[in-house]
């Protein structure tokens, strides 16, 4: 695994990354409105808008729990005890940051883009930094996740990222503040697996949720960007982990429309980006049954993220990021006000 | 086993149907690869579509191969029934029979002659026939006398075919009998068991085959029907075709005799000519004519005279008369003139030119071998040498030989060198009771150099006694010739009476001919003996006289005596005559009468060209060539070449001309007309139940078949014949209707399979999530 630990805390000016490529000022401009608030009440380490479910010591007061051996006897509410004769703990509610964990997929698969760089881009560039004309998967999911950061920077919480194939590839540390943008943005844009000539790697979601969950913590908002383009249940089952933690979890499904629609004609050998090998096909005779394979997948996949609560987004790489995002954040705010009126 | 019209053509098929493979292939080949990501999908489609895609793949290319070796197969026209595709398995033999014949020659409009169509079907048949496979053909042209072009099956079919179509048309009549004896002969040798069948390529005209005659049956009776030859014959011609040929050409003096002008003017030559045609159909209906010019041996032609010809209804022949005028330079340019008549215009060119050769000369030399007399006598005294000669030459009284036709030569009989006779065009012995050995001698060197001889009774004695006559044993010894003449004179009393055949021969005077000869008597002859007394006459010229048994052809008759008889020389050129009675008043008081001058003048002239022309034949028939005779070269005709001849060598002369036939020191021995032949010229279809029969007797019943294409096939026939017809179908119809339902076919798989209209079926997923919401997590919901 490959630690990132030490942040690029001079991003502006950087001739290395040139942030914008990734995060469009129309999309900016759109997110600025809206706040980012966590469905959940996460833990956080600094006061903020977000409630945390942890009792702490000097919030308001929640509930009072049954004493069992072991807790912390500072805690017992002696005034109840000396009514009823009971043992209860007094626990209280909690202001917390939000702490926003991007888990970006860099496998092989998010190396496909049928989209101009140049279109999807918005910058004016006719090719990526490391010179493909194509937007690539990752390129939208690098996008998504410098908006997220973006926005969760801005509301004065920490943001950290994990970039994982087949296993974590990059960890960068959570970290809080206007500064922290750039370094996230300038890792994921030079990331070694999407350059030209790196590793093709397949994706193990669970294996690196694994190694994550061993490194976080306090309970997060997770959020994973990927085309989840593995056994769903493998993701099932990593999701699964994450719901046990008690993170919550949103996961961007990034796919490229031709992913989507199939619009090929011609039969020819289609080669994997995983390493799958190649199959020579007529496409037209193949795109039914590949149309209904895509279909149920995505069905599977939100049915997975419904059974454990999380949400699940599918966000096509030919679409503007803007109001992707915008609906997304819109639609979280309105579940949240709802959590808090339940 | 090859059963294929054009094999080659199947071959290159079939090796396209490799096309539609190496296209698959190369266009596979070329592809570029398609990077993809999501390939989980993909693989999970290409798992549940794999099997089918392969077998719609495969259905596809079974069809696009099946088009193109259906097209090969048709294109390569494979023959289904006998001699086709179940003939069963071994090489087959093929024996071609081809009518090249004057009939073969009748032309629809101009167009293509039947030979032709004949050829075409030929190289169809031989098309089919595969040598690897061990087919074997051969080839016979019917035109007279029938000829075997390739002798035996040959596995060179390239070869065959060559000779196919190296097959000119021939003027002689079709020799039906000799081509089945040729093929009857090669078939016998044929492997038993093989496969083996006559082709028989003809128009069924009747001058090709006479459907009256049965033929020989090609199988031999009791035959299994599995191994029996089979027949496959070419429809019989429906068309009724036009023609007007040309018989014969005659002229009334078979000798053109071009003297020196009186004057000094050169006079032309009026040459009366006699042209008799003969019509089928209705062409020249009222109209038509006949064109006759005179060529040079240099081909240098007189300008052309027509004479018309009025053809009545429902007239079959006609005969025109009239006059050329040849140049008598022309005339004494060469020994032979040619009279060549033309008609033109009908369907049948190759009988339309008819020529026959007239003799040419300056003048005439006959020699007069007789006594010797001396001093002036009167016609009282005369001899039969003085007659003769005065009756040759009655202009040489005046002592002007300009203008003379006839010059005579007196020589003595008794002379020992009668060398000089052998420049003279005619011989006539007046005395040959004088003529010592060595006379005989010369006399046979002058019939056998083409001359005429002709004798006159004589007796040793002379006068009006009754001597013997002891050189009547030289005639057969020396001269060679058949005829037994007394050695003893015989008394007779009677008048002079012309044989149908001395008509002929002094037809020029035949008019006249009955009051000529009423006043000659005969008191006198050295008669002929017959050699038998029944009633064969088979020499007798005569025809319907008494009967004897004397060699040659009797011209004239004294009573039951034979005054006169001509005979060719015995090599078969040169004429002798005999007169039987001598040219004495003691004999007959034919000298004295008118008729003395017109009979020896005719005598000289029709001797002379019957001496030095053979005959006229038709073309194939094989000629009688006089003795010593090696070569027949051609006359006016600067496109001819020479042919051998010789009777030991058994040459035919198939090409109309005329032929000058010369011995090996190249001297002319005779001069020889070939024409087409007459029963060529009989154009009229047979009906198609004579030909079923005459096939049925050749094949057997149901044991033939039409020649597939052959003009005319047609499927209405007997019961026996359309079974045979069905299973002679070619196939190649059927084929390119399959070719054409298989295109169809292939074209509605290839849209079902190339899925070109899925896009419209299904928009793809995007399109539906776009439809059902903008938000992502709608998105996500409308894809569920």
């Amino acid at each position: 695994m490959r630690e990132m630990s030490d942040t690029h805390g001079s991003m502006p000016g950087s001739a290395s990354v040139d942030a914008s490529l990734y995060l469009h000022p129309q999309t900016l401009a759109r997110l600025s409105s809206f706040e980012m608030r966590a469905k959940m009440i996460v833990e956080g380490l600094s006061s903020g808008q977000h409630r945390s479910p942890f009792q702490g010591y000097s919030v308001e007061f929640a509930q009072h729990r049954p004493y069992v051996a072991g807790d912390d006897l500072r805690h017992l509410d002696w005034k109840v005890y000396g009514r009823s004769d009971k043992l209860q703990l007094k626990q209280y509610q909690q202001e917390t940051n939000l702490d926003l964990l991007l888990l970006v997929d860099s496998s092989g698969s998010m190396n496909y883009g049928s989209r101009a760089f140049a279109e999807a881009s918005g910058s004016g560039r006719e090719v990526s930094l490391d010179g493909r004309p194509n937007w690539t998967k990752f390129d939208h999911a690098t996008a998504v996740a410098a908006a997220l950061s973006y926005i969760t920077l801005r509301q004065g919480d920490r943001v950290g990222l994990v970039v994982y194939a087949d296993e974590v590839r990059l960890n960068l540390r959570r970290s809080g503040g206007q500064q922290a943008w750039r370094p996230i943005v300038s890792a994921l844009a030079t990331h070694p697996d999407q350059t030209p000539g790196g590793d093709s790697r397949p994706t193990d979601l669970r294996r690196a949720v694994d190694q994550i969950l061993g490194g976080v913590g306090n309970r997060c908002l997770m959020v994973v960007i990927s085309d989840l383009f593995q056994d769903m249940d493998q993701v099932k089952d990593a999701f699964a982990r994450v719901r046990h933690a008690g993170h919550d979890l949103i996961v961007f499904q990034v796919m490229d429309r031709a992913e989507l629609d199939f619009p090929f004609g011609e039969a020819s050998p289609f080669f994997g980006l995983e390493g799958e090998g190649t199959i020579k096909i007529d496409p037209r005779a193949m795109r039914e049954a590949y149309l209904a394979a895509v279909s149920s997948h995505l069905a599977e996949a939100r049915k997975v993220l419904r059974s454990l609560g999380f949400d699940h987004h599918l966000v096509e790489t030919h679409d503007w990021l803007g109001p992707t995002l915008a609906a997304f954040v819109s639609r979280r705010n309105a579940q949240m006000r709802r959590s808090k009126r339940g | 086993m090859s059963s294929f019209v054009n094999p080659g053509l199947l071959v290159a098929g079939l090796l396209a149907v490799s096309l539609p493979v190496l296209i698959h292939i190369l266009l596979r080949r070329r592809r570029k690869p398609v990077p993809w990501a999501a390939m989980k999908f993909l693989m999970e489609a290409y798992r549940r579509q794999r099997r089918r895609a392969r077998l719609e793949q495969l259905l596809l290319l079974l069809a696009r191969c099946a088009v193109v070796g259906l097209l090969a197969l048709a294109v390569g026209r494979p023959m289904f029934g006998a001699g086709g595709l179940l003939s069963g398995g071994g090489a087959r033999l093929v024996c071609i029979v081809i009518d090249d014949s004057l009939t073969a020659d009748v032309r629809a409009d101009g167009g293509m002659s039947e030979l032709e169509t004949h050829k075409e079907a030929a190289l169809r048949v031989l098309g089919g026939l595969d040598a690897s496979a061990g087919d074997r053909a051969m080839l016979i042209t019917m035109g007279g006398p029938a000829t075997a072009v390739v002798e035996s099956p040959s596995s060179d079919i390239p070869g065959v075919m060559a000779a196919v179509r190296a097959i000119r048309g021939q003027a002689g009549a079709a020799d039906v009998e000799g081509a089945l004896g040729l093929a009857r002969e090669a078939m016998s040798g044929w492997p038993a068991g093989s496969v083996g069948n006559l082709v028989l390529l003809t128009g069924w005209r009747a001058g090709s085959i006479d459907l009256t005659k049965p033929p020989a049956g090609l199988n031999a009776p009791g035959t299994d029907p599995s191994a029996a030859r089979r027949v496959q014959a070419s429809a019989p011609a429906e068309r009724v075709a036009e023609n007007v040929r040309v018989v014969s050409v005659t002229s009334l003096r078979p000798v053109l005799v071009a003297p020196d002008a009186e004057d000094g003017r050169d006079e032309p030559v009026s040459v009366e000519v006699r042209v008799e045609l003969s019509r089928s159909g209705a062409l020249g209906a009222g109209s038509g004519g006949v064109s006759v010019a005179a060529v040079s041996a240099s081909g240098e032609a007189t300008e052309a005279v027509r004479l018309p010809v009025a053809w009545g209804a429902g007239q079959a022949s006609a005969v025109v008369s009239g006059t050329i005028a040849v140049p008598a330079s022309m005339a004494r340019a060469s020994s032979a003139v040619v009279l060549r008549a033309a008609v033109g215009g009908d369907s049948l060119p190759g009988d339309d030119v008819w020529s026959v050769p007239l003799v040419s000369r300056r003048v005439l030399r006959v020699a007069v071998v007789a006594r010797s007399t001396s001093g002036m006598v009167t016609p009282g005294e005369y001899s039969a040498g003085d007659w003769l000669s005065l009756a040759l030459s009655p202009e040489a009284a005046t002592f002007d030989r300009r203008g003379m036709e006839v010059e005579v030569v007196r020589i003595d009989a008794g002379s020992e060198d009668l060398g000089s006779v052998l420049g003279c065009d005619a011989v006539f012995v007046a005395s040959p009771e004088a003529l010592n050995a060595s006379g005989w001698t010369v006399l046979r060197r002058a019939i056998d150099g083409g001359a005429l001889v002709a004798l006159f009774a004589g007796v040793a004695g002379g006068g009006e006694s009754a001597g013997v006559a002891a050189w009547a044993e030289r005639v057969p010894a020396d001269l060679g010739l058949a005829w037994r003449i007394a050695r003893e004179s015989k008394a007779v009393e009677s008048g002079v009476a012309a044989t149908s055949a001395g008509r002929g021969f002094l037809s020029q005077i035949g008019p006249e001919l009955d009051e000529l000869l009423r006043p000659v008597r005969v008191t006198r002859v050295l008669p002929i003996e017959r050699t038998g007394g029944g009633n064969g006459g088979g020499g007798d010229g005569g025809g319907g006289e008494r009967g004897t048994e004397v060699a040659g052809d009797v011209l004239l008759r004294a009573g039951d005596e034979v005054l006169m008889v001509s005979s060719p020389g015995p090599g078969g050129r040169g004429l002798a005559v005999y007169v039987s009675a001598s040219m004495e008043l003691g004999w007959t008081n034919l000298p004295a009468m008118p008729m003395m001058v017109p009979l020896a003048q005719e005598l000289l002239r029709q001797g002379v060209a019957r001496s030095l022309v053979p005959g006229v034949w038709s073309a194939g028939e094989a000629p009688g060539w006089p003795t010593g005779a090696e070569q027949a070269r051609p006359i006016a005709d600067a496109e001819g070449e020479s042919v051998r001849a010789g009777a030991q060598l058994g040459e035919t002369i198939r090409r109309v001309s005329s032929w000058r036939v010369v011995d090996g020191s190249g001297r002319t021995l005779g001069l020889a007309s070939v024409n087409s032949a007459a029963s060529g010229s009989r154009v009229e279809p047979q009906g198609e139940s004579a030909v079923r029969g005459w096939l049925d007797g050749l094949a057997g019943s149901g044991n033939w078949t039409r020649v597939s294409g052959a003009e005319g096939e047609s499927g209405a026939g007997s019961e026996g014949e359309r079974a045979s017809d069905a299973a002679a179908t070619p196939l190649d119809a059927w084929l390119l209707g399959a070719v054409l339902a298989l295109v169809l076919v292939e074209m509605v798989l290839a849209r079902r399979f190339s899925h070109a209209n899925v896009s419209e079926r299904s928009p793809g997923l995007s399109g539906t999530l776009r439809e059902s919401g903008s938000s992502g997590a709608a998105r996500g919901e409308a894809a569920a």
